[in-house]
């Protein structure tokens, strides 16, 4: 291995530890806004429940639409690492696409609520909901800015090694958020609907 | 980790990708059609949430394979491990703290509307 190929070698596994740490703390947040929620959601001051407020199907549109650029986001990450760059492209643009699909549903939901008066200002409840999907809903936008950033460093550059290694932090970002979700889907929506 | 073969790695994905899939739409399933009753539903769905969470570390986060000292592993268990504290840990705290003023969180909420309608 020559010095250069070795650098970057090493370059990128630095990389990858430190961007692996900012998760890290990244779940601490995710763990107090959903111990926030599960201890609220109960304090709906008078208003009404999560069983009342969700539709099901719609979340699970959302679910699978999330699911689905995860899926993509992966088969991406394969094909920028052996060096095909068309279906990278293809595939990152699923990814987005899917992304801004995920997004644009989450946030007619949010309008839906806040048009029938409840919003965050209504309850505990509400409050808590909000605060942890909204902050999902953040994530998941960054994502999606960072995704066409990436398009665009690829379409000019090809897979070049240093492309490869800022997909695979992209690629561990997007996993990530779809994994905060299966709890968000299973703890807010799901158990929300039972009780 | 690149010897893998290209339809090798693809293959894990879908395994992934099937895997998340099928358990999400159980998921879903057990709660539309009320398989169970409320509780064993509950457990149920969070049951499945944590073997997705496994299914998708798995297939999706190249844990795997990674050269010692596995400092991803390991910051990972850590963090798996504040997490829990934390989540639990706040739950238990809150329930002990309803039960020691003798209600449950509905007697609570209920209680704390009356104090609200007499005002400040």
């Amino acid at each position: 291995m020559t010095s250069h190929a070795a650098h970057i070698k090493e370059k990128a596994a630095n990389a990858t530890l430190g961007f692996w740490l900012y998760l890290m703390t990244d779940i601490m947040i995710f763990a107090s806004l959903f111990a926030t929620f599960v201890i609220l959601r109960d304090g709906t001051n008078g208003g009404p429940s999560g069983q009342e407020l969700f539709n099901l199907e719609f979340v699970m549109a959302e679910t699978f639409l999330l699911l689905v650029s995860s899926f993509t986001c992966g088969l991406a990450y394969l094909a920028i690492k052996h060096g095909q760059k068309r279906r990278t492209l293809v595939l990152l643009g699923t990814t987005i696409t899917l992304g801004i699909g995920f997004l644009s549903l989450e946030l007619y939901e949010f309008g839906e609520l806040y048009l029938a008066g409840h919003d965050w200002t209504h309850s505990a409840f509400l409050s808590a909901f909000f605060t942890l999907v909204g902050t999902h809903g953040l994530h998941i936008l960054i994502g999606i800015i960072w995704a066409i950033a990436l398009g665009d460093y690829i379409s000019k550059r090809g897979t070049t090694p240093d492309a490869v290694r800022k997909f695979s932090l992209f690629a561990l970002f997007w996993h990530f958020l779809d994994l905060v979700w299966i709890f968000i889907f299973t703890v807010v929506y799901l158990l929300g609907a039972i009780s | 980790m690149s010897t893998q073969s290209y339809a090798h790695e693809v293959r894990q994905y879908t395994i992934g990708f099937i895997g998340a899939a099928v358990l999400t739409i159980l998921a879903y399933l057990s709660v539309k059609l009320e398989w169970y009753d409320a509780t064993t539903t509950a457990i149920f769905v969070l049951v499945l949430a944590v073997m997705q969470f496994g299914v998708q570390v798995y297939y999706f986060l190249h844990l795997r394979g990674e050269a010692k000292p596995r400092w991803q592993s390991w910051s990972f268990v850590y963090s798996m491990a504040m997490m829990l504290i934390v989540v639990c840990g706040s739950l238990w705290v809150m329930y002990n703290l309803n039960y020691r003023m003798g209600m449950s969180g509905e007697q609570m909420e209920q209680r704390m509307l009356e104090e609200n309608k007499k005002g400040f």
